[in-house]
């Protein structure tokens, strides 16, 4: 533990409050965080090592939130049983999708192992993501900063591509935006509908859980 | 009112130390397995069995497991630094990288949203 973790703090702390003033990419908490500790690093002239060592003490909790999740899940799942089946195999395609689709696009431009490594999880929440990507071997900074764009993306764009393709009401609208964008994707569905927002937690929470069973499988199949 | 506070910080230290306890689980039964799954993740299955069992109280965790997931975002901003350690792999692949993320996210919204608008029963 060390100072360098009032940096993060202080940094996500700033973002939360200028985003609640001014709602623009630049001040999404994470990304404010993340961005601000870079340059942070960059003009002092610390390593990231000494960094990330010295902020131990909050990525320790990330193991515990994802344990949390279960609970949010429990939570919910109570309010879809009639749906579980169908949701289920629902996330299931969206989880098969995702991974097969990284793996057939990394073998055509030929990504090296590592990189695609770093992407397989990428549809899944990040402290997830972060360990199917290490079980794989690649890269966890990339995998964050790709997965917590790609919520970004969901957030703004999701709604509007699923829109587009005739998916309207509530439910699949949750189910699609959690499947594909996890919890930042989750922040919009709450605001369309609190029907949205709740398909879209359990879809995050789901996605996780097959992913982490099915990507070293599918992995493998390709090695 | 001091009562109340009192009972609040009482819950929150008790959801905490469940939730610390089931990930310490997970992590030990990870560790014997012969394959990778994360700990946290065998861990977040187990406490959703709890409480369907009703081995554990909702209300002993639910404040904590909140809090927590309110907070998910600090906890992996460390990680997102970590991208200037693999700057060199998105020098030289970032065009791949973001052609790779919309197009995979754009059909999974699609997949999953499709499918369960077909199977979802009314």
């Amino acid at each position: 533990m060390g100072w360098l973790m009032l940096v993060t703090i202080l940094l996500f702390w700033l973002g939360n409050k200028l985003y609640k003033e001014l709602p623009i990419l630049l001040f999404v908490p994470v990304f404010f965080a993340v961005s601000g500790s870079i340059l942070f690093l960059w003009i002092f002239d610390f390593t990231f090592d000494q960094y990330f060592k010295e902020n131990e003490a909050i990525t320790f909790f990330l193991g515990p939130s994802v344990v949390a999740l279960g609970v949010l899940l429990f939570k919910q799942v109570r309010n879809v049983k009639k749906n579980l089946t169908p949701l289920v195999l629902s996330i299931g395609g969206g989880t098969l999708i995702s991974v097969f689709s990284v793996m057939v696009f990394t073998l055509v431009f030929q990504l090296p192992d590592d990189l695609s490594a770093s992407l397989v999880p990428i549809s899944i929440t990040t402290p997830v993501a972060i360990d199917v990507a290490k079980g794989l071997g690649g890269d966890p900074g990339i995998t964050s900063v790709v997965v917590i764009a790609i919520g970004i993306f969901g957030n703004m764009c999701a709604p509007w591509i699923l829109h587009k393709l005739g998916i309207i009401e509530s439910e699949e609208l949750g189910v699609g935006i959690g499947t594909g964008s996890h919890g930042i994707g989750t922040a919009r569905a709450i605001r369309i509908h609190e029907k949205a927002g709740l398909y879209s937690g359990l879809a995050m929470a789901i996605n996780a859980v097959i992913t982490v069973f099915l990507a070293p499988i599918i992995w493998g199949l390709f090695h | 009112m001091m009562k109340t506070q009192l009972k609040k910080i009482g819950e929150f230290s008790v959801g905490l130390l469940l939730l610390l306890t089931f990930f310490f689980v997970g992590k030990g039964i990870a560790g014997l397995l012969p394959f990778s799954i994360p700990g946290s993740v065998i861990g977040m299955i187990l406490i959703f069995t709890a409480l369907s069992l009703k081995i554990i109280k909702l209300k002993w965790i639910e404040a904590a497991s909140m809090v927590l997931l309110g907070l998910m975002g600090l906890f992996f901003v460390p990680y997102g630094v970590g991208i200037i350690d693999a700057w060199y792999l998105v020098e030289s692949w970032g065009l791949y990288i973001i052609l790779i993320a919309v197009l995979t996210s754009v059909a999974t919204f699609a997949i999953s949203g499709t499918l369960f608008k077909l199977l979802k029963k009314r």
